[in-house]
C-alpha cells in the first residue's frame, strides 16, 4: 500500500515536471492591453489546446526585442522562440543572423498566398525570413468638431489632398491655431505621412528630386500654419487626437483605428486622401519569424503556420486595432464582409491605392527618415520657406544611404 | 517688533507652503489622472478632482441608442457610442467612463425613453431636421467667415484699403448671422434634450484603472515578489561587499586609499548604458540567466560604490574607543565588531540598504534582457505600458503602482537618511 | 586613530571583494568597450573611423554645447535651491519633518511615472494649462504651448523638469552636512555681530565645504550624462546632448554600435576631465594628501 502511494506520488510529480513544452513569443504587434488580451484568449488559447503546449506572449518595442535576442544569441541561451518585428527592423534581424530562413517550409503551404507587395520587406535575397502579419496603410481621421469648417463641396470619403489642405487651413484660421497632426519627433512616421501625399502626386517615394515629391512638399508647405503649434513634440498622433488638441490627421491605420474606436461618435474615419495620381499610401507590415537556435523549432513552425492560416488571420485582425491581414485569401474574405470601419477603409486603400513599400535597398532606413524630419523642421516649421534646390541637396543624403 | 516677527514667520511658512506645492502638484495630478476614466483624462481642462459619478444621457437615434456622458470640463453632454446591442454598450461605457451600467437600470431607462419618444415622436423628428438645416447653414457661414478672414489678412498685407473695409463689413454681417444661428441651435438642442432624452447617474469605479492594470498585467503578483527578492539580494550583496570596504576606509590607513575612494566616482564616469549589455552577457555566461541573483549582481555594481561611501561615513561616526573597550574586556576584534559596532551602525546600514533597494527597484533595461520566465515587476509593467500610449490613465495607474513601494521605503528611511550622508566626503 | 591596529593586511582583505567585483563586472566591459571602439564593425580591422564619424557629425558640436549649457545652468540652479531648502529644513520649525518627507518623494519616482507626469502635463491640452486655467491665470484660448519653444527654451524646460527630480538628492547631502555642524561656531558668528548673510557666507558655507563638494561632484557627473528625460519629452535629435547621441547611435541606427562605444569613451573622457578639474579647483585633492 505504502509502496503504491510512493509510486503514485513519483508519477504525479513526474507528470508535473515533465511539463508541456513552452513557446515564448515576443511581439511588437498587439501591444495595447485590450488587443493583447484578445490575442491571448481568442487566438493563442485554442493553439495551446490544439498542440498541448503553453505559449508565453510578451509585448515589447522593436529595439528591446532585438537587444534581448542579440544577447540570447551571444550567450547561447536562446529562450525566445518566435518574434514579431516591424518591417523597418527586419534587415537588422537578418543581418545579425538571428532568424531562420523559412522558404523550404512555407513553400509547402498551398492554402495561403502572402500578398506580393510585402515581399520587398520580408524576403531577403530570395529567402523568406518573415511571414507578414498585421499590415498597415494610412487613413484619414477627422474629429467632428472640424466639420463646421468643412467646405460644402468636400466629400470626406473622396477627399483630395488639396481639399484636406484647404480645410485644415480653414480650421487653423477659424480656431486661431493649427489642428493638424503629424509626428514631428524624428525617426517616427513623418516620412510615411509625407509619403502618402507624394505617392498621390505620382512621386518616386522616398526620393526628393522628382516633380511628385516637390508637389507633396509644396502642399505640406501650404499647410504650414495648419500644423498644431506643438507638432514637433508629437511622437505619436494618438495623444493629441484624443486630447482634441488636434482634429485632423492622416496616419497609420492601427493608431487611427484606436482613436476612432475610443469614441466612434466623435470621429470620422476615411481612406487616405487622393491626388492626381491616385490614393497614395505607404504600406508596412510586421512579420513573424523563428529565432535561430530555438529548441522548439517544430512547435514554433506550427505556431507560424497556425497564425497565418487565412481564417485565423481574419479572426485575429478583426479582433484587434485595424491592421490588414497580408494574406490574399484573408483580404478577399474581409473585403466582402466587413462591419469594421477601420478595416473597411484600410482595405479600400490597399485595394485601390497607389502603394509603395519600404524597399530593401537602404543601408539604414532610420537615416532616410531623418532627412524628411529635418526638411520638415527646417523648411516648414522654422523658415516657412520651401527651397526646391535644397530638396535636391537633401536627395544626396538619401542617395548616400543606398546600398 | 512683534508684528515684524509675525510677518517674517508668515512669510517663512508661505515659502514652505510654496515649496510643498511645487513638489506635490505634479504628483497630485499623476494620481488624479490615474483615478480618471478615459473620457475624463483626455478632457480639457483636466479637472482638479476625479469624478465619483457619471451622468448619462440616453437618446434614440435611428434605430439605435445614443448614449452621452456629462463632461464637467466642457459642461455639456458628450456622445460616446451609438448601438442597439446592450452588451456592446455596457462594455464600451465601462471602458470609456469606468462606470458599469447594470441591465436592470438600463432597461428602466429604455422603457422611460420609449414612452417619451413615442409621445413626442413627430416633434422630435421635426426638431432634428431643423437642427440639421441650421447646422448646415452654420457650416456655410463659418466657412465663409474664415475664408474672408484669410482674405482680409492678404488684403492688409497688400494695403488695399478699399477692399479691407468691404471685407470687414462682410465679416461683420456673417458673424452676426452666425451668432443668431448659434443661439437658435442652442435653443433647439435644449428643447430636443427635454423631450427626447432621459438622464441617469451611475457611480464610477474610482480604482477601475488599477483593477484593469493588474488584470492585463500577467503574473504581476509573482513578479512583485521576485522584485522584492532581487532588491533584497542587491542589498545583501552591496552591503556585505561595500560594507567591508567601508569599514576599511573608516578604520584603517592603506596604500591607494584615496584612489580607491575616488573609484566610486570613476565607476560613474563611464556611461552605464554602454556597458550594461556586456555586463549582462558576462553574468549569463556565468550561469545567472533568468535568476534573481543575476539581476542583483548587476544592480550591485552601481550600488557598491555608494554603499562604501555611506558605510564609511557611518563607521566613522562610531568611536573606536567603544571597540577598544570591548577588546579590553576580552573579546576579539571580530567579536568587538559584531557585538559593539554593528548594532550601533545598524540603523544607518538599514538606511543605506533601502537606498540600494530604491536604486534597483524600477530598473527595466537590463532586467528585460536578463530574465525570460521570471521577470521582475518593472518588466511586466513595461510590457503592459508599451502599448498604452493612447491610455494615459492606465499608464498613470501603472506608474503609481510601480512608484508606491519605492516612495514608502523612502519615507521609512527618512529618519536615517541624514545620518547616512552625514560624514560622506569626496 | 588608524595606528592602533597593527595588522596591515586586514584592510586589503576588506577591500579585496570590492576590487574583484569591480574588475569582473565593471573593468572588463569597460576595457572591451574601449578596445572595440578602435575596431571596424564589419571587418574588425584597427581604425579610427568610429571616432572620425563622431567628430564629423554636425550634431556632436551641438551636443557638446547643449550638454555644457545644461550642466552649468542645472547644477547652479539645483545647488542654490537645494541649499536653500536644506537651510529651511534645518531650522527645525514645526513641520520640518513633513517638509523633508515630501521633498524626498520625487527621488523615489521611477521613469515611467515621471514620463507620464510630464507628458500629460506639458502637452498644450495638459494639466499644467488646466491648472493655470482653473486658477484664472490664462483663458481657454490663451493656452501656453510649452513644448513649441526654441531649442534653447526647450532646454530650459528640461532643466526645470530635471531639477524637480534631482534637487532632493542634493538637498539630502547638504542637509546632512548642515546637521553635523557645530552650533557654537554659528552662534559665535551672531554674537560677534554677523548678519544672517555674513554668517552664512563666512561660517556656515566654509564649514559645509565637504558636503558641498560631495553633492556637486556627484551631480556634475550625472548631469553630463543626462538623456532619458530629454528623449521622453522631445525624442531623439531635437535637443542633442552627449548621452542621448550615444543611445541614438546604439539603438536607433543600424550598424553603429562601435560608434556608440567610441562616443561613450569620449563622454567618459569629458566626464573625467571635468571631474578632475573640479576636484583640483575645489581643493579636494589637497585634503586627501594630508
Amino acid at each position: 500500500m505504502k509502496k503504491l502511494f510512493i509510486v503514485l506520488l513519483v508519477l504525479v510529480s513526474l507528470l508535473a515536471f515533465s511539463a508541456q513544452p513552452t513557446l515564448v513569443v515576443s511581439s511588437r504587434l498587439w501591444t495595447p492591453p485590450t488587443e493583447k488580451e484578445f490575442i491571448i484568449n481568442e487566438i493563442i488559447k485554442p493553439f495551446e489546446e490544439m498542440y498541448g503546449c503553453k505559449v508565453v506572449f510578451q509585448t515589447m518595442d522593436d529595439e528591446t526585442m532585438l537587444k534581448q535576442v542579440k544577447v540570447q544569441k551571444e550567450t547561447g541561451k536562446i529562450t525566445t522562440d518566435v518574434i514579431i518585428a516591424y518591417a523597418t527592423k527586419m534587415p537588422e534581424w537578418v543581418k545579425n543572423d538571428l532568424v531562420v530562413d523559412l522558404t523550404p517550409y512555407v513553400s509547402k503551404w498551398t492554402d495561403r498566398h502572402f500578398s506580393k507587395g510585402f515581399d520587398s520587406m520580408t524576403v531577403f535575397d530570395g529567402k523568406r525570413y518573415f511571414l507578414p502579419i498585421g499590415a498597415d496603410v494610412y487613413l484619414t481621421l477627422i474629429n467632428k468638431k472640424a466639420l463646421q469648417y468643412k467646405p460644402a463641396d468636400v466629400d470626406i470619403n473622396d477627399l483630395t489632398w488639396e481639399q484636406l489642405a484647404e480645410w485644415a487651413n480653414l480650421v487653423a484660421q477659424g480656431e486661431g491655431e493649427g489642428k493638424f497632426a503629424v509626428t514631428g519627433v524624428p525617426i517616427k512616421s513623418l516620412i510615411y505621412q509625407v509619403g502618402a501625399i507624394a505617392l498621390s502626386y505620382g512621386a518616386h517615394w522616398p526620393d526628393l528630386d522628382n516633380p511628385g515629391a516637390v508637389a507633396a512638399w509644396y502642399l505640406v508647405y501650404k499647410m504650414k500654419d495648419a500644423f498644431s503649434p506643438a507638432v514637433k513634440t508629437y511622437d505619436d498622433t494618438r495623444p493629441p487626437m484624443k486630447r482634441e488638441e488636434t482634429w485632423m490627421t492622416v496616419a497609420h491605420c492601427a493608431r487611427v483605428g484606436e482613436v476612432y474606436k475610443s469614441n466612434p461618435t466623435q470621429f470620422i474615419i476615411a481612406p487616405a486622401p487622393k491626388g492626381p495620381a491616385g490614393r497614395g499610401s505607404v504600406a508596412g507590415t510586421s512579420g513573424l519569424a523563428i529565432v535561430k537556435g530555438t529548441k522548439n523549432f517544430d512547435l514554433a513552425l506550427k505556431f507560424l503556420e497556425y497564425m497565418t492560416r487565412p481564417d485565423i488571420m481574419v479572426k485575429s485582425h478583426k479582433g484587434t486595432g485595424g491592421f490588414i491581414p497580408p494574406v490574399d485569401e484573408a483580404i478577399k474574405f474581409l473585403g466582402n464582409d466587413e462591419q469594421d470601419q477601420v478595416i473597411k477603409n484600410a482595405i479600400k486603400v490597399m485595394n485601390e491605392g497607389v502603394l509603395s513599400y519600404i524597399a530593401p535597398i537602404w543601408k539604414d532606413w532610420g537615416q532616410v527618415k531623418l532627412v524628411y524630419d529635418e526638411i520638415f523642421k527646417k523648411m516648414i516649421l522654422e523658415e516657412g520657406k520651401l527651397d526646391i534646390d535644397m530638396l535636391e541637396l537633401y536627395q544626396l543624403q538619401i542617395d548616400a544611404q543606398r546600398k | 517688533m512683534k508684528g515684524n516677527k509675525l510677518l517674517k514667520q508668515t512669510l517663512f511658512y508661505l515659502v514652505v507652503a510654496g515649496i510643498i506645492l511645487v513638489i506635490l502638484t505634479p504628483i497630485y495630478f499623476l494620481v488624479v489622472i490615474s483615478l480618471m476614466s478615459d473620457q475624463e483624462a483626455y478632457d480639457w481642462p483636466t479637472q482638479m478632482v476625479p469624478s465619483f459619478f457619471n451622468h448619462f444621457k440616453l437618446e434614440i437615434d435611428g434605430n439605435k441608442y445614443l448614449i452621452s456622458v456629462y463632461s464637467p470640463s466642457k459642461k455639456e453632454y458628450v456622445s460616446i457610442i451609438r448601438t442597439d446591442n446592450f452588451d456592446e454598450l455596457q462594455k464600451f461605457v465601462r471602458n470609456k467612463t469606468n462606470s458599469n451600467i447594470k441591465k436592470e437600470i438600463f432597461d428602466i431607462q429604455v422603457q422611460k425613453l420609449n414612452e417619451l419618444y413615442n409621445k413626442n415622436k413627430e416633434e422630435i423628428e421635426a426638431l432634428r431636421s431643423q437642427v440639421n438645416t441650421l447646422e448646415s447653414k452654420l457650416n456655410r457661414v463659418t466657412v465663409s467667415t474664415v475664408k474672408l478672414k484669410s482674405q482680409l489678412e492678404k488684403a492688409e498685407k497688400a494695403g488695399m484699403e478699399n477692399l479691407i473695409s468691404l471685407i470687414k463689413d462682410n465679416i461683420e454681417k456673417y458673424e452676426k448671422e452666425k451668432a443668431t444661428y448659434e443661439a437658435q441651435l442652442k435653443e433647439l438642442n435644449k428643447q430636443l434634450e427635454e423631450i427626447g432624452s432621459v438622464k441617469f447617474s451611475v457611480s464610477k469605479n474610482i480604482f477601475y484603472n488599477y483593477v484593469r492594470f493588474f488584470q492585463v498585467t500577467s503574473n504581476a503578483w509573482p513578479a512583485l515578489l521576485r522584485s522584492i527578492q532581487v532588491a533584497l539580494l542587491t542589498v545583501l550583496i552591496s552591503l556585505t561587499i561595500g560594507g567591508m570596504a567601508g569599514y576599511a576606509f573608516a578604520r584603517y590607513y592603506f596604500k591607494g586609499k584615496n584612489l580607491l575612494k575616488l573609484s566610486v566616482l570613476f565607476v560613474r564616469m563611464f556611461p552605464g548604458i554602454s556597458i550594461a549589455m556586456p555586463m549582462v552577457i558576462i553574468l549569463i555566461n556565468m550561469g545567472f540567466y533568468d535568476k534573481p541573483l543575476g539581476l542583483s549582481l548587476v544592480y550591485s555594481v552601481g550600488q557598491i560604490g555608494m554603499t562604501i561611501w555611506i558605510t564609511a561615513s557611518i563607521f566613522m561616526g562610531i568611536s573606536t574607543e567603544l571597540e577598544e573597550a570591548a577588546m579590553i574586556f576580552g573579546t576579539t576584534r571580530l567579536g568587538a565588531f559584531f557585538k559593539v559596532t554593528l548594532p550601533l551602525a545598524l540603523p544607518g546600514l538599514a538606511a543605506s540598504a533601502m537606498y540600494a533597494f530604491i536604486g534597483s527597484w524600477s530598473e527595466t533595461a537590463q532586467a528585460i534582457v536578463l530574465t525570460q520566465f521570471n521577470p521582475t515587476f518593472p518588466v511586466v509593467v513595461y510590457q503592459t505600458l508599451v502599448g498604452a500610449k493612447g491610455l494615459i490613465n492606465l499608464t498613470a495607474a501603472g506608474g503609481v503602482s510601480l512608484a508606491l513601494p519605492a516612495v514608502v521605503f523612502t519615507l521609512i528611511i527618512r529618519r536615517y537618511i541624514l545620518q547616512m550622508w552625514g560624514g560622506v566626503r569626496v | 586613530m588608524t595606528k592602533t591596529y597593527s595588522k596591515r593586511w586586514i584592510p586589503y582583505i576588506l577591500i579585496a571583494p570590492t576590487i574583484v567585483y569591480y574588475i569582473v563586472f565593471w573593468l572588463r566591459p569597460v576595457i572591451s568597450a574601449v578596445y572595440y571602439s578602435f575596431f571596424d564593425e564589419n571587418n574588425n580591422v584597427f581604425t579610427l573611423n568610429n571616432y572620425i564619424t563622431i567628430f564629423k557629425d554636425e550634431y556632436f558640436k551641438q551636443a557638446v554645447v547643449n550638454t555644457a549649457i545644461f550642466v552649468i545652468i542645472s547644477v547652479t540652479l539645483e545647488f542654490l535651491v537645494a541649499l536653500g531648502l536644506a537651510l529651511i529644513i534645518n531650522k527645525k520649525f514645526k513641520g520640518a519633518n513633513i517638509l523633508l518627507s515630501i521633498a524626498l518623494i520625487p527621488m523615489a519616482l521611477p521613469a515611467v511615472a515621471v514620463g507620464a507626469m510630464w507628458s500629460s502635463g506639458f502637452a498644450t491640452y495638459g494639466w499644467v494649462n488646466s491648472l493655470l486655467y482653473h486658477l484664472g491665470l490664462i483663458t481657454a484660448d490663451g493656452k501656453i504651448v510649452f513644448l513649441a519653444g526654441s531649442d534653447f527654451q526647450s532646454l530650459m524646460l528640461i532643466i526645470l523638469i530635471d531639477a524637480w527630480q534631482v534637487i532632493p538628492f542634493m538637498m539630502v547631502i547638504l542637509l546632512a552636512g548642515l546637521q553635523g555642524l557645530s552650533k557654537e561656531s554659528i552662534e559665535a558668528g551672531y554674537i560677534f555681530g554677523g548678519t544672517k548673510f555674513t554668517v552664512l557666507r563666512k561660517i556656515t558655507l566654509p564649514m559645509l565645504k565637504s558636503s558641498i563638494q560631495t553633492a556637486l561632484i556627484l551631480r556634475i557627473i550625472s548631469a553630463i550624462q543626462v538623456w532619458l528625460i530629454i528623449v521622453m519629452i522631445y525624442g531623439y535629435r531635437r535637443i542633442p546632448v552627449l548621452l542621448e547621441e550615444v543611445v541614438f547611435y546604439e539603438e536607433q541606427l543600424l550598424g553603429f554600435y562601435r560608434v556608440a562605444l567610441a562616443y561613450s569613451v569620449i563622454v567618459a573622457v569629458i566626464v573625467s576631465m571635468v571631474s578632475i578639474i573640479y576636484l583640483k579647483v575645489s581643493g579636494a585633492f589637497e585634503k586627501e594628501e594630508q
